[in-house]
């Protein structure tokens, strides 16, 4: 990296960059806090605990004709405040990747206001690179196109199984004031002939109980890949997992309440698993219980891997026992 | 590649002595004086084998429900240790196994295994847990490079090694470049970050080491972001700004960020092509390099 000297001087008193970037998140405050911004957002936090979109008439319209004002009044006062410190950086979660930009505009519970802008030449190479895939994040998506035109379609995945679904896609354009709806566990945007760029405005709000968040070959309808369908999911397996090498007996009520609870699959199976690695009785009728439950997601599973065990340890036998007759 | 740090001591800190010690007096990773005093915390607090199993169990304890902060921005592998006080913070991370239900369902990208990057600060860090992560470690010449996507880092691989339980070791910013590798078994690593608030205006950058280039810059920000939608909302001061920006701007990354907006704002390829004619012929390496990249890709 070149190093300017004015970038040099830093090193030696970051100051500058800290009162710069405070006057960008004062700039921030400021239009959260403003009449554009306050009803939006608040809308956002209701929508994010489960009221219906219509109950949220701010942030409807903001999804909707008045988008581009919403994303336009948002962003002077940004730029505003680039200019008057060109060194500052506001506190806003944003990402980079590939073709896309996205910068989150408000985030409450399991909703979150987003922009996006799509690069159209990066997306064309993408293409041209790797066979399409999409990501399929359940619960709820409202896109609005501020900006640009774009060829595309809705792709919807339907039947097989999780590892590899069918693929069906509607043909649509898109341009500035389009909105589209989607049931984003099976539905996503599939964009492929952006001419220039695109700026979309997109709320979404994930599913509860939360469910797995899949990517999947467009071609060929195959999983990707998979992550948690919410973040907390993801680091409580992640804990478990490491509780479990720990040796952490005293993690096993947690765990049995986490097999037991209405996380997705993924961290409940994680729990379980570590459960009867920690301890072979507790997590032997942890297993059990599971695999009894009426309508579980896990039980097959659970009643599949009991089996297994029992053929491979018989004297689990008398540990069920004991737990169907503890007197 | 990282600097082993000799420091045994045998003493024990708290999580909260450890903290507070740091931010009272602050980590300075380029004075050895600081070096030594922050390695011999976080040996101290390492001396601990119970602390982090018990914020672990805590947290299984609160449950999925609970309305739990997560990760600073950081992903799920990062446990935040302390909040961030001064010049530095510290964090723990989780790296498991290849034969990890977690691994094989989310992927190595997730976990960060399999992707060459240097770092834009310097920091410690700890084998705390499990037989370690192993790294395929390069340096290379920071202000060698330019930094645009392909361009040549002259990547100078040093050898493949990793962390054992209980080294210390400094990882310098702008120098020691890593590509993860899975542990044998699941691992904790901790660390002492130093941070500061310009950090951000020195680029960190992803590697290609198939063929020894500059993969991409990683350290984007926020205003990067806003910039390049202000322009192609139409918004006419955004677009003075970026034309200034384009010039002017301490930061190369900006620069092109400035010119890719400008480039972006532009409905057609000719229209783009002159952009980054423009971008080309300003005399800056990494926009002329990042310039000569993005027209030969119009062209093609």
């Amino acid at each position: 990296m070149r190093i300017d000297p004015a970038l040099a001087a830093l090193r030696a008193d970051s100051s500058p960059v800290a009162a710069q970037s405070g006057a960008f998140d004062d700039a921030l405050a400021r239009w959260r806090e403003g009449p554009a911004a306050r009803p939006v957002l608040d809308d956002v936090a209701r929508y994010g605990e489960g009221a219906a979109l219509v109950r949220c008439p701010a942030l409807a319209r903001a999804c909707g004709d008045g988008a581009a004002r919403f994303a336009a009044l948002a962003l002077a006062p940004l730029v505003a405040a680039m200019r008057a410190g060109p060194l500052g950086q506001p506190r806003l979660v944003c990402s980079s990747a590939g073709a896309i930009h996205r910068l989150t505009l408000g985030a409450s519970g399991r909703a979150a206001l987003s922009l996006a802008l799509v690069d159209g030449d990066a997306l064309a190479r993408g293409r041209k690179d790797a066979a399409p895939r999409a990501v399929f994040q359940p619960g709820d998506t409202h896109l609005v196109v501020i900006s640009g035109q774009a060829h595309a379609r809705v792709v919807r995945l339907s039947g097989g199984d999780l590892r590899r679904r069918h693929v069906r896609a509607e043909p649509l354009r898109l341009g500035a004031g389009d909105r589209l709806a989607l049931d984003a566990g099976c539905e996503a945007l599939d964009l492929f002939d952006v001419r220039g760029a695109m700026l979309t405005l997109r709320l979404h709000r994930r599913a509860t109980p939360a469910a797995p968040i899949g990517e999947y070959d467009l071609d060929t309808g195959a999983l990707v890949h998979q992550s948690a369908g919410n973040p907390r999911e993801s680091r409580l397996a992640l804990a478990a997992a490491l509780a479990g090498r720990m040796k952490r007996r005293d993690a096993l009520p947690a765990l049995a309440r986490l097999a037991r609870c209405d996380a997705g699959d993924g961290l409940r199976w994680q729990a379980l698993r570590e459960a009867l690695g920690l301890d072979t009785a507790q997590g032997f009728a942890l297993l059990l219980d599971v695999a009894r439950s009426e309508g579980d997601p896990l039980a097959p599973t659970a009643r599949r891997l009991a089996d297994d065990l029992r053929a491979r340890h018989p004297a689990l036998a008398a540990l069920e026992e004991d737990a169907l007759c503890p007197g | 590649m990282p600097r082993l740090i000799d420091c045994a001591d045998e003493g024990v800190l708290s999580l909260a002595e450890c903290a507070d010690r740091l931010a009272g007096r602050g980590f300075d990773p380029l004075d050895e004086a600081s070096l030594h005093e922050a390695a011999r915390d976080l040996r101290r607090l390492g001396n601990d084998p119970h602390f982090l199993g018990d914020l672990l169990v805590a947290d299984l304890e609160r449950g999925f429900g609970a309305d739990v902060a997560e990760g600073g921005g950081y992903g799920p592998q990062v446990i935040m240790l302390a909040d961030p006080g001064g010049d530095s913070f510290l964090r723990a991370n989780i790296w498991p196994a290849a034969n990890e239900a977690v691994l094989r369902a989310s992927g190595g990208d997730a976990f960060a295994f399999g992707l060459p990057h240097d770092h834009n600060f310097g920091f410690l860090t700890l084998g705390y847990f499990g037989p370690g992560y192993r790294s395929d470690y390069y340096t290379f010449d920071y202000e060698g490079v330019a930094g645009w996507t392909g361009e040549s880092a002259h990547l100078k691989f040093v050898e493949r090694g990793g962390l054992g339980p209980g080294e210390i070791a400094l990882y310098h910013a702008h120098r020691d470049v890593h590509s993860q590798i899975p542990p044998e078994a699941m691992s904790v690593s901790i660390n002492v970050m130093h941070m500061s608030a310009a950090q951000g205006w020195f680029d960190q950058y992803a590697f290609d080491t198939g063929v020894g280039t500059v993969a991409r810059i990683v350290s984007q920000g926020p205003s990067e972001v806003i910039l390049r939608m202000a322009v192609a909302l139409g918004d006419e001061a955004a677009r003075v700004l970026a034309e200034d920006f384009g010039r002017h701007h301490p930061s190369d990354r900006m620069r092109l960020a400035a010119w890719d907006a400008l480039a972006l704002g532009e409905a057609d390829s000719a229209g783009r092509e002159a952009v980054w004619r423009r971008a080309e012929a300003s005399g800056n390496r990494l926009l002329a390099g990042e310039a000569r990249r993005r027209l030969a890709l119009l062209a093609a």
